[in-house]
C-alpha cells in the first residue's frame, strides 16, 4: 500500500481543540521550549501592563489628593480673608448710616461723634488685619499666579481704606459735631465693598478649584476604574486565549499521536496521523507515521510467513505420515508372520524397524504439533470434562511401563474437583507427557504419585517422581524445545518437545505448568487451569 | 474556542467606551461662564424690575431661603419671612412712591466661580411724577447657584456716588 493513499484521521475544524488559529501555532517554526518561553512571557507583560496601569491610576489619584490638601489650605486662607473683609464691610455698616439705611429708615438718629470715632477705630483696627494677610507667610503657602492680581487689590485697597478711614476718625475726633465729609463715607463704603468682593472672588474661585477637582476625582475614579476593569479581562482573556492556543497546539497533536499508537497497539496499520507541527511534536508525528508504514510491512510479512507456514504443515503433516505409516504397518504384517515365517534376526531386525518407526512418527507427530500451536493454528474444543477420568486412563497408558521398570504409579484425586472445562483430549496428552517422562526418569524402585487439587479458582494437577531431579539451571531450559536435562550417563531417550508441546497447551487454556525439583531428591511437576474458562 | 473571541471582543470594546468620556473641554466652560454671568446679571435687571413694578413675589425669587440682608447698623435680617416684611415696608414699595429703579450698566460688577458669585450694583431711584432723582444706594451681593437657579445668599445695603 502506498504510503500517500493512506488515509489521515479526520479533523474536527472550529472544535475546541482543532481551530486555525491553534493549528498557527502549531505550525510555528520554533521548539516546544520557545513557545512555552514565549507564552509566559507574554502572559508576564500583561500582567505588568495591568500592574503599570494600576500604578498610574494609583499615582494620579495621589497627586489629585496633594492637589486637593493644597486647595483646602487656600480655601481655609481665603476664606478668613473674607471673612476678614466681610467684618469690615458690616463695621462699617454700623457706622455708615448709609444711603440704603437713610432711604428705609427716614429720620435716622444723629450719630454721636465719639461713637462714631469708636467704630470707625474699630474698622481701622480690621482693616489694619486684611493687608498682612495676604503675605505668603501668613497665608502660609505660595498663592499661585491668577490670584496675585486679586491679592495684589486686596492689599492696596485697604491701604486706601485705612488712609480714609484715619481722615474720618480724625475728623471726628477734632473736628466739630457733625458726620465728617460724606464723600469719605461713602468712599469707605465703596473701598470695603470692592474689598469684600475681592477676597470673595478669591475664596469662590479656590472653592470652585476645590469642588471641580473632587469631581474630577470622582469621574477619574469611575473612568479608570472602568479601565483597569476592561484592561484586566483584556488581560485575562489574553492570557486565556494564549494558554488556550498555546495548551491545544500541544496537546491535541499529543492527543492524536497517542489514538494512533493505540490503534497501531490493536493492529490497526491503516491510518497516518496528522499533526502539520514544526516542533518536536512534528517530528514525533512523522516518526509515528514511519513506525507504522514500518510494522504495516513488517506485519504484512509475517502474515505471509504465517501462511506459508500453514500450507507447509497441511503438505507435511500428510506428506511425512503417509510413508512412515506404510512403513510401520507393513513391517507390523511382517513381524506377525502374516506373509511368512521369520527367523530369529529377521524379527529381530522387524522389532527395530517397527520401534524406530514409531519413534519417528512420535517424533513427527510431536513437531507437527508445536509447529501448529506456534503458528496458532490449535484450536481448543472447550467443553466440560472429567479430570478423575482423565488422571486415571493417563495412569492406565503408564502402568504397564511402570510396572516393568518397577516403578510404583499412585493416583489420589480429589472428589472435590472432578469436572473441569477444557479441551479434554489436549489435557490427556500433557497428563500422558507428565506420566510418561516420570515413569521414564524414575529408577526401579521409585514412584509416581499423581494428585488434583482445587485452590483459589483453579485446579491443580501434580505428578512427583523419586527421579534423579533437576538442576536449577536446567528447570526454565527443559520447557524450551529439543531441551532436555543433562543427566550424563543416566541420559533417557526422548526427542525433548514433549514438555514444550505441554507448557504450549496448558498456556492455550490460560493456565500455567512450572517444576519444584531438588538433584538427588526428585521433581513435581504441576499444572493449574483456571476452573472457568478463559 | 469561539466564546473565547466573543469575550476578547467585547473587553476591547469595554476598553474603548472606557477611554472615551471623561471631564468637558475648555470650550464647554467658557460657555457655561458666560451662562452664568448673564443669569447673576439677570439677578440685577428682575431686582431693579421688581423694585420699580412692586413686585414682591418677583422680588423674593430672587433670595435664597436661609438669605442674610443687613439692612441698617444693629440689624441683618435672615431667611425669605423677614427680608419680605422688610421689603412690603420698605418705600420703594409703597403705592404713594412712584418710583423707578435703574443703575448704571458700567458700574455692575459681577463675579463667577463654579456655583459662586458676587453682584455689586447701584440703585438710582427716579421719581416717575416729578421725573426727578431720588434716592441712590447701592447693593453688595452674594449669590450662588443653588438646584438650578442663581439666588441671593446675602446683601449689604450701601452708599453710592452720582460719580462716574
Amino acid at each position: 500500500m502506498n504510503p500517500r493513499t493512506l488515509a489521515v484521521e479526520k479533523r474536527r475544524p472550529l472544535s475546541r481543540g482543532d481551530n486555525a488559529l491553534v493549528r498557527a501555532v502549531g505550525r510555528l517554526p520554533a521548539k516546544l521550549h520557545t513557545k512555552l518561553l514565549i507564552a509566559f512571557i507574554g502572559t508576564a507583560v500583561l500582567v505588568v501592563v495591568v500592574g503599570v496601569l494600576g500604578l498610574r491610576v494609583l499615582g494620579e489619584s495621589q497627586d489629585r489628593v496633594t492637589r486637593l490638601g493644597a486647595l483646602q489650605q487656600r480655601a481655609f486662607a481665603y476664606g478668613k480673608l473674607q471673612s476678614d473683609a466681610s467684618n469690615v464691610r458690616l463695621l462699617l455698616a454700623e457706622n455708615v448710616a448709609s444711603d440704603f439705611y437713610r432711604v428705609n429708615q427716614p429720620n435716622p438718629p444723629h450719630p454721636n461723634p465719639r461713637e462714631a470715632a469708636a467704630r470707625d477705630k474699630a474698622v481701622a483696627n480690621a482693616v489694619a488685619l486684611i493687608g498682612p494677610a495676604t503675605s505668603v507667610v501668613r497665608l502660609g503657602f505660595v498663592p499661585p499666579a491668577e490670584d496675585e492680581r486679586e491679592l495684589r487689590a486686596i492689599r492696596a485697597k485697604s491701604e486706601r481704606l485705612s488712609a480714609v478711614i484715619r481722615q474720618l476718625i480724625d475728623f471726628e475726633t477734632g473736628a466739630a459735631p457733625g458726620e465728617g465729609p460724606p464723600r469719605l463715607r461713602t468712599r469707605a463704603e465703596e473701598l470695603a465693598s470692592g474689598l469684600s468682593q475681592l477676597a470673595t472672588v478669591l475664596a469662590n474661585r479656590t472653592t470652585a478649584k476645590t469642588d471641580a477637582l473632587i469631581a474630577e476625582n470622582a469621574s477619574s475614579y469611575t473612568s479608570s476604574r472602568k479601565l483597569v476593569i476592561a484592561v484586566a479581562t483584556g488581560a485575562i482573556v489574553l492570557a486565556l486565549l494564549l494558554g488556550f492556543m498555546l495548551s491545544w497546539s500541544l496537546i491535541g497533536p499529543i492527543q492524536r499521536i497517542d489514538s494512533r499508537l493505540a490503534a497501531i497497539a490493536s493492529g490497526d496499520f491503516s491510518r497516518h496521523v496528522d499533526v502539520d507541527n514544526r516542533d518536536e511534536l512534528g517530528a514525533l508525528a512523522a516518526n509515528v507515521n514511519r513506525m507504522n508504514d514500518e510494522l504495516r510491512r513488517l506485519y504484512s510479512e509475517l502474515e505471509a510467513v504465517s501462511r506459508h507456514k500453514s500450507e507447509f504443515l497441511a503438505n507435511m503433516s500428510h506428506e511425512l505420515r503417509t510413508p512412515l505409516n506404510a512403513i510401520i504397518g507393513f513391517s507390523q504384517v511382517l513381524r506377525e508372520r502374516m506373509v511368512g515365517d521369520l527367523n530369529e534376526k529377521q524379527e529381530e531386525y522387524l522389532d527395530d524397524v517397527v520401534s524406530s518407526g514409531n519413534y519417528l512418527l512420535s517424533l513427527i507427530n510431536d513437531v507437527l504439533d508445536l509447529s501448529k500451536v506456534e503458528a496458532g493454528q490449535v484450536e481448543l474444543e472447550i467443553a466440560p470434562f472429567s479430570l478423575r477420568e482423565a488422571l486415571e486412563r493417563g495412569v492406565v497408558m503408564v502402568r504397564e511401563r511402570a510396572r516393568k521398570d518397577g516403578v510404583e504409579v499412585t493416583l489420589a484425586a480429589d472428589p472435590q474437583v472432578d469436572v473441569v472445562e477444557g479441551d479434554e483430549r489436549r489435557i490427556r496428552q500433557v497428563i500422558f507427557n507428565l506420566l510418561s517422562n516420570a515413569v521414564k526418569f524414575t529408577p526401579t524402585g521409585g514412584s509416581v504419585d499423581v494428585a488434583s487439587s482445587g485452590l483459589d479458582g483453579e485446579v491443580r494437577v501434580s505428578v512427583v517422581d523419586t527421579g534423579p531431579g533437576i538442576a536449577p539451571e536446567d528447570q526454565e531450559r527443559i520447557f524450551e524445545e529439543f531441551q532436555q536435562a543433562d543427566l550424563g550417563s543416566a541420559q533417557r531417550e526422548g526427542t525433548g518437545l514433549g514438555l514444550a508441546l505441554s507448557k504450549r497447551l496448558i498456556e492455550l487454556h490460560g493456565g500455567r505448568i512450572w517444576v519444584e525439583s531438588e538433584l538427588g531428591k526428585g521433581s513435581t511437576f504441576t499444572f493449574a487451569l483456571p476452573l472457568e474458562s478463559s | 474556542m469561539r466564546t473565547l473571541l466573543i469575550g476578547g471582543a467585547l473587553g476591547a470594546l469595554v476598553v474603548s467606551l472606557a477611554a472615551c468620556g471623561g471631564s468637558s473641554s475648555a470650550s464647554e466652560e467658557a460657555m457655561q461662564r458666560q451662562a452664568d454671568l448673564y443669569a447673576i446679571d439677570q439677578i440685577e435687571k428682575n431686582f431693579h424690575k421688581a423694585t420699580s413694578k412692586k413686585d414682591i413675589d418677583l422680588m423674593m425669587s430672587l433670595w435664597a431661603l436661609n438669605a442674610t440682608f443687613t439692612t441698617k447698623p444693629g440689624e441683618t435680617l435672615t431667611g425669605k419671612k423677614q427680608i419680605r416684611r422688610f421689603w412690603l415696608a420698605a418705600p420703594a414699595f409703597q403705592s404713594d412712591n412712584h418710583w423707578v429703579s435703574d443703575t448704571p450698566a458700567y458700574k455692575i460688577r459681577i463675579t463667577v466661580n463654579g456655583d459662586r458669585g458676587t453682584l455689586h450694583f447701584e440703585c438710582h431711584y427716579v421719581d416717575s411724577k416729578t421725573n426727578k432723582l431720588g434716592p441712590v444706594t447701592a447693593a453688595d451681593q452674594q449669590v450662588a447657584r443653588i438646584n438650578g437657579s442663581w439666588l441671593i445668599t446675602d446683601m449689604v445695603g450701601g452708599s453710592a456716588t452720582l460719580t462716574p
